[in-house]
């Protein structure tokens, strides 16, 4: 079956990958995004193509005009005057291409500009991912045109940026081409004829040569990601641990000379593909430099062409046929990046399920009721109903524990009262109204969650827990802190409630531990202050006491909030008015912790599991022997 | 840590390089020799197409027979397929190495972190040093990189060089008839002054770029600053971790204002600012540099052409050779001076490279011992973490019995994990021994002392390879022993319901068909891994966080199982595990507080008896339970 499956992916995704926006539309779209947001960006363009079209004509001319100029025996004067004034337009054009683009190292005055145009594209990416419907995050197509999209901004010389320097190259190649093309055809059509043949056909049997890679992008990309993975292992924290104790380090090395082996096989084989380009390319030039050579010596003997007429006639073949395939190289390049700049557009255009704009305002009320009507969803792709035609009501500042055993759909069944997810079947109405009325935005508002996978920035502490760097509130920090137990902790860091977290950005930040960042998570729930408290496996990295301080503060944290608790801890759910007990996605019992208990059902089993340890007598002891 | 790219001296930077090639020569074969050789390929090429198509000029210029004509037309083609050909066998031989430079690259620095001591790795000034030479490479290659992408058109520039100024010799020399008007140019002095200007002119661009190059490296704390804003803020919604959070708390807000918080690169920015100031000018200047040059050359060959010393042809010979002399020499300098500033950052390298292993390894091999009678001993162990003040433990004293099974508690922070870091020799501790059967452990070797211990860490890791080489922790496996030990540990179900068995590859990284495990499915594989190791101690630290009740109960029951006659302890947050371990050692601030069985612990008041309360309260019957009643 599992076979079966990769067979179908390629072609699957080429059909898929069948760009939605043409080469126009793309490039269309990069000036209106240069026009909305760096002006200067196309303004450059223009300046970098003129100043690099006259440094190429001047360069041209410059050997063959003086080398004419010796050979007609011209006064010394007249010699000098047209040498200094080509090495003069050469100095200026050449210069002004220098300042503006390429020179020193790449960083003329274009690459700010155009690393300004980048980045906010990026942020328009950054913030589509950010905003858009939680249920296309699980899409995996969106998922593609999601790594594509982040690919066009990668660096300067991904789509975003690198296609502005082909688009000039473009501009410049276009006007030269037609230069030379005048030219030749001006000397001899033969000689057009026969070299722009030539050309085109070296440009076809390279462009096939050179795809290689392409052709076998699939086991290229999967050596590579292989020799990647093993290449990122030692350095690892916990890999370096595992390695030290159980003597790894021969496995590991013996894995990635495999790997290293089956790439270096790759590359033999590659490159001896390209061999036949190298000698196709040296026999057509050897075919198209002598036959042009030969048409010119003719024209020299028959019409009395000067040496440095054919010095510059030769030139000129050769440069028409640089720009040539120069031209056909840059169209393919801007269709490359016309490719990856689709998917940019499909997924900034990506189609939102949600509301994100309008809708009925979200009610103003000092406690919500959340109720789901048999609500039904499954995950893309999976086979099983993750939450299975489940209605519930959780009524205004009632307290909820959500408890079963791992894949039961706790988490799910959150994401569904939170307005991630939209269920597939039935609905979910806050304070009676469906969700789905409201701006999404707003929604969110209503909560203060603690999930179990967490996103902490590279930001001081501070704005971790308000979430904002512009206003924060430093008394409710310190406070909303102080409840989550942790102020012993901030004070001891060396910036106090300034340090940066994380090592990735600030070389001053400090890493917490599992049980630190908890509390901060919790800590910045407090702070938000949502209506309703969603709490996923908050105490999972907390020591006993700790654990026991958050049961007891419970109370005073959901003070009239509706508030809904996940646990595997089965002791959390006293503090609850109501116990689901989750199965297969559906709610198998539900009560009190008493009366789930005296019930005797899948829960009081349970329970029991996870209490016999703690109670006295033999038991356990007696289970063992 | 400091980022100091203090420019090197001469000597200094040639002798780091020197290091860097011949380190790179032997993790990369044949890279540099095919690389000089293609280099010397495109030399020869390029003089030999300038020296032929001057004698084609020459003879149009001059008698212009037909048969003349064609042997240096066919001459000039020729030549230039033949290096063609040549040429581009040397250069595919070249990439097929350079394939594998930035693999080989990272191995070089794999190999380090392997041979590494632990505290090392962990360590964060280390962590510091190689997280700015990785930006510093991703940013503009500076490093290793640096020097592969400059070696070939290092060496093809001095070979250029060599060859402009062979072609150009007749230039000096060939003499400008009397009668002229220009015989002040066949003085020597003439020559001389020629040769100063242009030798002057040439050093401008070079000068102009070195100047550059080093501003460029001096800017590398913000370009780096600015990169690591930029991927971290600036792709962080991406990630599946982060998408519930960046909607119930509005992070894009925060993202996005930190992502244009440092200018670094983009408009007004240092490297903006310098672009369009003294960077701006300094590009003006090198290109007159260059075009200075090149008018002191034309004047010089204009003049003497123009005054009979030559012909045509050798007007296009010396041009043309001495353009490339202009580009080549330009190049030269420019390289080098880039190599000069570059070696700055391989001498970055180079220090972590070269940090040496500090902690002592002595000669002593365990004894192999069939009962398994290894005793260890903590003997007024104190230890503290590299850079910080506060002592992670505090003069710890304690003996494990043999095959005992204990149980680790305490608060976060308190110091179990370290403990267990000491014990397994990932750290030495400052003050203090710890003794393996009355012996320092420091005097073993290393990997013998790691041989006896098994432990399965809160953050153990699994590769994404095949679950019997993951058990196995090697490419060969011991089928039966591996299936044994995945049973024992709970495993053996799953086992069997998979197709390819020990085969079956773990995620997908590898192979397409690789499977995803749950939580516990992972925990009882690395519990398998460490059955397989068979070391008379085993450890577990905080197995049971992430599980369900259920599967939870599964690791407990099987918890003797597992440990069978060996030593065996468990560390967790779950006092529940204290019911089967014999004894308990009750951790506060980096001593142990208390020490004894589960009972007597319980009988008086304590540590111990305020975490159990703490917990077992909520799972008591009734009458606890009432009390909670009240609380509320």
């Amino acid at each position: 079956m599992s076979k079966k499956k990769r067979n179908n992916v390629p072609g699957e995704e080429r059909q898929k990958e069948k760009p939605q926006y043409g080469m126009a539309r793309c490039v269309g779209f990069m000036f209106s995004r240069a026009m909305r947001y760096q002006k200067e960006v196309p303004i450059l363009l223009f300046f970098q193509i003129a100043f690099n079209i006259s440094s190429g004509i001047f360069g041209f001319y410059l050997s063959p005009m003086i080398l004419a100029r010796l050979e007609a025996r011209s006064p010394l004067n007249e010699l000098l005057l047209t040498a200094g004034f080509l090495i003069g337009g050469c100095f200026l054009s050449d210069a002004a291409v220098s300042v503006l683009g390429n020179g020193m190292g790449n960083w003329g005055i274009k690459a700010a500009y155009q690393g300004e145009l980048r980045s906010h594209i990026l942020q328009e990416i950054s913030n589509k991912s950010a905003d858009t419907s939680y249920c296309n995050c699980l899409d995996t197509r969106w998922q593609r045109l999601a790594k594509r999209a982040r690919n066009c901004c990668n660096s300067n010389s991904s789509a975003c940026e690198g296609i502005w320097h082909t688009l000039q190259n473009l501009g410049v190649g276009i006007f030269l081409f037609c230069f030379f093309t005048a030219m030749l055809t001006h000397i001899h059509p033969l000689i057009f004829g026969v070299t722009a043949v030539f050309c085109l056909l070296d440009f076809i049997v390279s462009s096939y040569v050179y795809r290689y890679n392409y052709r076998h992008r699939e086991e290229l990309s999967h050596l590579d990601r292989q020799t990647w993975y093993l290449l990122e292992l030692p350095r690892d924290l916990s890999v370096a641990k595992d390695i030290r104790l159980f003597g790894l380090e021969s496995w590991i090395r013996r894995l990635t000379d495999k790997a290293f082996l089956a790439r270096q096989a790759y590359a033999k084989r590659e490159h001896t593909f390209y061999l036949i380009g190298t000698f196709s390319s040296t026999v057509l030039e050897f075919l198209r430099t002598g036959a042009a050579c030969l048409i010119l010596l003719r024209m020299c003997l028959d019409r009395s062409l000067s040496a440095a007429e054919f010095m510059l006639y030769f030139s000129a073949i050769s440069s028409f046929n640089g720009q040539l395939s120069g031209v056909l190289n840059r169209m393919l390049e801007l269709r490359n990046y016309c490719l990856d700049l689709s998917s940019l557009m499909e997924f900034l255009f990506y189609r939102e399920p949600f509301r994100f704009a309008g809708g009925i305002p979200v009610p103003e009320d000092d406690t919500y009721e959340i109720r789901l009507e048999q609500v039904s969803y499954t995950y893309p792709g999976a086979e099983k109903k993750t939450i299975d035609g489940l209605s519930l009501t959780v009524g205004k500042g009632e307290k909820v524990a959500v408890v079963g055993l791992n894949g039961a759909g706790k988490t799910t069944l959150v994401k569904l009262m939170t307005g991630l997810l939209d269920p597939d079947e039935g609905r979910v109405l806050c304070n009676g109204i469906d969700i789905r009325e409201f701006n999404r935005k707003e929604y969110y508002r209503l909560f203060s969650a603690v999930f179990q996978s967490y996103n902490l920035f590279d930001i001081t502490v501070a704005e971790t827990v308000a979430q904002s760097a512009q206003n924060v509130d430093r008394e409710k920090v310190k406070d909303c802190i102080e409840k989550a137990g942790l102020t012993k902790t901030v004070e001891e860091l060396p910036a106090g409630l300034d340090t940066h977290l994380g090592r990735s950005v600030y070389l001053d930040g400090v890493q917490l531990s599992g049980g630190q960042y908890q509390k901060l998570l919790l800590a910045r729930a407090l702070y938000k202050s949502g209506a309703v408290l969603v709490l996923d496996e908050p105490t999972s990295a907390l020591d006993p006491l700790a654990e026991s301080d958050l049961y007891h503060k419970y109370h005073e944290m959901t003070a009239g909030k509706t508030s809904v608790f996940i646990s595997h801890r089965l002791a959390s759910t006293r503090f609850c008015d109501r116990v689901l007990y989750l199965e297969k996605g559906k709610i198998a019992e539900e009560g009190t912790h008493e009366l789930l208990v005296a019930k005797g059902g899948k829960y009081a089993h349970i329970f029991e599991i996870q209490s016999r340890y703690y109670q006295e007598g033999g038991e356990f002891y007696a289970g063992q022997n | 840590m400091q980022d100091k790219t203090d420019k090197l001296s001469w000597p200094e930077a040639v002798r780091v390089n020197i290091r860097a090639i011949r380190l790179l020569a032997s993790k990369n074969k044949l890279l540099f020799p095919y690389a000089v050789l293609k280099a010397l390929m495109d030399t020869v090429s390029t003089y030999l197409s300038i020296f032929l198509m001057a004698r084609l000029i020459g003879e149009l210029a001059g008698e212009r027979r037909g048969d003349v004509l064609i042997f240096w037309v066919l001459a000039g083609i020729l030549s230039k397929a033949a290096f063609g050909i040549a040429g581009g066998l040397m250069y595919h031989a070249y990439e097929i190495r350079s394939a594998l430079f930035w693999n080989n690259m990272k191995r070089i620095e794999d190999e380090k972190f392997l041979s590494m001591d632990y505290c090392d790795v962990e360590d964060q000034k280390v962590r510091d040093l190689y997280d700015q030479i990785c930006q510093n490479a991703n940013w503009s290659g500076w490093g290793f990189l640096k020097i592969h992408w400059n070696f070939q058109d290092f060496v093809r520039n001095s070979f250029s060089v060599i060859g402009a100024v062979g072609m150009s010799v007749g230039l000096f020399t060939s003499r400008v008839p009397e009668e002229s008007g220009l015989v002040f140019l066949n003085h020597p002095l003439t020559a001389l002054g020629f040769l100063a200007a242009m030798f002057l002119t040439a050093l401008i661009a070079p000068w102009q770029e070195a100047k550059n190059t080093e501003k460029r490296a001096s800017l590398a704390d913000s370009a780096r600053l600015g990169n690591r804003l930029f991927s971290h803020f600036g792709f962080m919604s991406h990630y599946a971790d982060a998408m519930a959070e960046y909607r119930m708390y509005s992070q894009a807000e925060i993202a996005e204002y930190y992502s244009w918080k440092e200018k670094s690169f983009l408009v007004g920015g240092v490297f903006d600012k310098y672009g369009k100031g003294v960077g701006g000018v300094r590009a003006a200047v090198k290109v007159l540099g260059e075009k200075l040059l090149l008018c002191t050359i034309y004047l010089f060959v204009c003049l003497k052409a123009w005054g009979g010393a030559f012909g045509i042809g050798e007007v296009t010979q010396y041009v043309g050779a001495i353009s490339q002399l202009v580009l080549g020499l330009t190049a030269f300098l420019s390289i080098a001076n880039e190599l000069r500033v570059n070696a700055g950052f391989v001498k970055k390298i180079f220090e972590f490279l070269d940090l040496p292993n500090r902690m002592y390894q002595g000669t002593l091999t365990t004894e192999k011992r069939r009962d398994r009678k290894y005793n260890v001993e903590f003997r007024n162990v104190s230890f503290r973490y590299p850079n910080t003040e506060r002592w992670a433990l505090k003069n710890v004293s304690v003996c494990f019995e043999v095959g005992n099974k204990l149980a680790v508690v305490g608060e976060n922070g308190s110091g179990k994990s370290t403990f267990i870091k000491l014990l397994c020799r990932l750290y030495d501790p400052q003050e203090g021994e710890i003794l393996l059967n009355g012996v320092n452990i420091k005097k073993y070797r290393y990997e013998e002392y790691m041989a006896i211990f098994s432990v399965v860490f809160q953050d153990f890791w699994l590769m994404a390879h095949r679950i019997g080489q993951n058990v196995a922790g090697s490419c060969d496996v011991d089928e039966a022993r591996a299936v044994k030990c995945l049973e024992d540990a709970g495993f053996g179900e799953r086992l069997k319901e998979l197709p390819e068995g020990l085969n079956t590859w773990l995620y997908k990284d590898f192979d397409e068909d690789g499977i995803q495990i749950s939580g516990g499915e992972r925990q009882k594989i690395a519990i398998a891994r460490a059955l397989y190791k068979d070391a008379p101690f085993i450890v577990l630290d905080e197995p049971t966080a992430s599980l369900d009740p259920v599967a939870e109960a599964e690791i407990y029951q099987k918890f003797d199982a597992i440990s069978g006659d060996r030593t065996a302890i468990y560390i967790s947050h779950r006092l529940s595990s204290c019911r089967f371990c014999k004894e308990i050692l009750v951790f506060e601030d980096g001593g142990i507080i208390q020490r004894g069985s589960h009972e007597e612990l319980l009988a008086a008041p304590g540590k111990y008896r305020d975490l159990w309360e703490a917990q077992a309260q909520y799972y008591e019957k009734a009458k606890q339970y009432e009390e909670d009643k009240k609380y509320l």
